[in-house]
């Protein structure tokens, strides 16, 4: 068999199954909840720019400068934000086009990546 | 164009362009014949039934926020404008392919035996780069309205109707008796859908950020 049409055949079964995955993932693939804890508060054992990297890179840039999420850098949450607790707020209850982490993140893990933010 | 066509054209009675061989037949002139007819309804109506499911997915899914697979890349976003950009370039190659079996590009002596296989393969593996992409930005970002972020909002509308023109086309190509528009509007819609996802994702990152970095 000509070897390019062979190689046409399998990438095109990739494909299909990788649509298909991709359809399938959509649906089945969860956020991570939230884990379990200890009454709030500050985030002190939790690593902020971890969860930072994790959760709020993909937008808002692996330095905070911003992609399709706005800037985080140059003070300018604790300019927009000069009281805590409403970036807080934003960050687990959403925004306009920011979506809500309330659900994904514990309490500890919020108040670790905003205070993180707040540094940028 | 994307894992489609072994275009001959014309397109002549009773052969799909994906099966047909690369000898020209006479084209179709006039009304479409009934098979025509109904695969084209067919191949349209349900490219835009899966835009819409797109777009609904998109907007009805709670945006997770999260990374999904960064591989070798500095991140996440970095991984998704480089596989965009492969996307765009073999889109660009399997036009100009098409454009050379279509006779529209002279190079040398004509299209060779396997440029067919090489332009069906160029699109498969286009549409293949574009999946991890997508499924970043439906399952982890959604559909983004916000009137003042009119890129995020144009390139959320055009990322799903790209993979309602890509259904449309991969359909009407298998169709038989084509009239001769239908392919060049189908394969130019997915074409088109990418060039302006590719310009208001991988290019705005390019131009915007730190250039063409890893």
């Amino acid at each position: 068999m000509n070897p390019l049409k062979t190689a046409v055949n399998v990438v095109q079964f990739f494909a299909a199954a990788a649509a298909l995955a991709f359809v399938v993932l959509l649906f089945v693939n969860d956020p991570e909840k939230p884990a379990a804890t200890g009454g709030g508060g500050a985030g002190g054992g939790v690593d902020g720019a971890a969860v930072f990297s994790q959760n709020c890179a993909g937008c808002h840039g692996a330095d905070g400068s911003g992609i399709s999420g706005p800037p985080l850098d140059d003070g300018i949450v604790v300019t927009n934000f000069p009281d805590i607790q409403d970036q807080i707020d934003v960050v687990t209850n959403g925004r306009g086009p920011m979506p809500s982490f309330g659900d994904r993140l514990s309490a500890e893990e919020i108040q670790a990546v905003v205070e993180y933010t707040r540094t940028l | 164009m994307f894992n489609d066509c072994h275009p001959d054209i014309p397109h002549g009675p009773s052969v799909s362009a994906y099966d047909a061989p690369m000898a020209a037949a006479p084209p179709v002139t006039g009304a479409p014949a009934a098979p025509a007819r109904t695969g084209l309804l067919v191949g349209f109506g349900l490219g835009a039934v899966i835009a819409l499911c797109f777009g609904a997915y998109a907007r009805v899914h709670d945006p997770s926020g999260e990374s999904v697979v960064v591989l070798f890349f500095s991140g996440q976003i970095q991984l998704k404008v480089w596989l965009a950009t492969v996307a765009f370039v073999l889109a660009v190659l399997q036009v100009l392919s098409a454009m050379w079996m279509y006779g529209k590009i002279d190079i040398g002596s004509g299209a060779p035996a396997w440029l067919g296989d090489a332009h069906k393969l160029m699109g498969t593996l286009a549409f293949l780069f574009t999946l991890p992409v997508a499924y970043h930005c439906l399952w982890s970002l959604g559909y983004t309205v916000d009137p003042t972020l009119d890129r995020v909002f144009v390139h959320s509308l055009f990322g799903c109707l790209f993979y309602g023109a890509f259904v449309s086309k991969v359909l009407v190509v298998r169709t038989e008796n084509l009239p001769g528009w239908a392919l060049p509007v189908a394969g130019a819609a997915v074409f088109t859908t990418l060039v302006v996802l590719w310009s208001t994702s991988s290019f705005w990152f390019f131009t915007t950020f730190d250039g063409a970095k890893f």
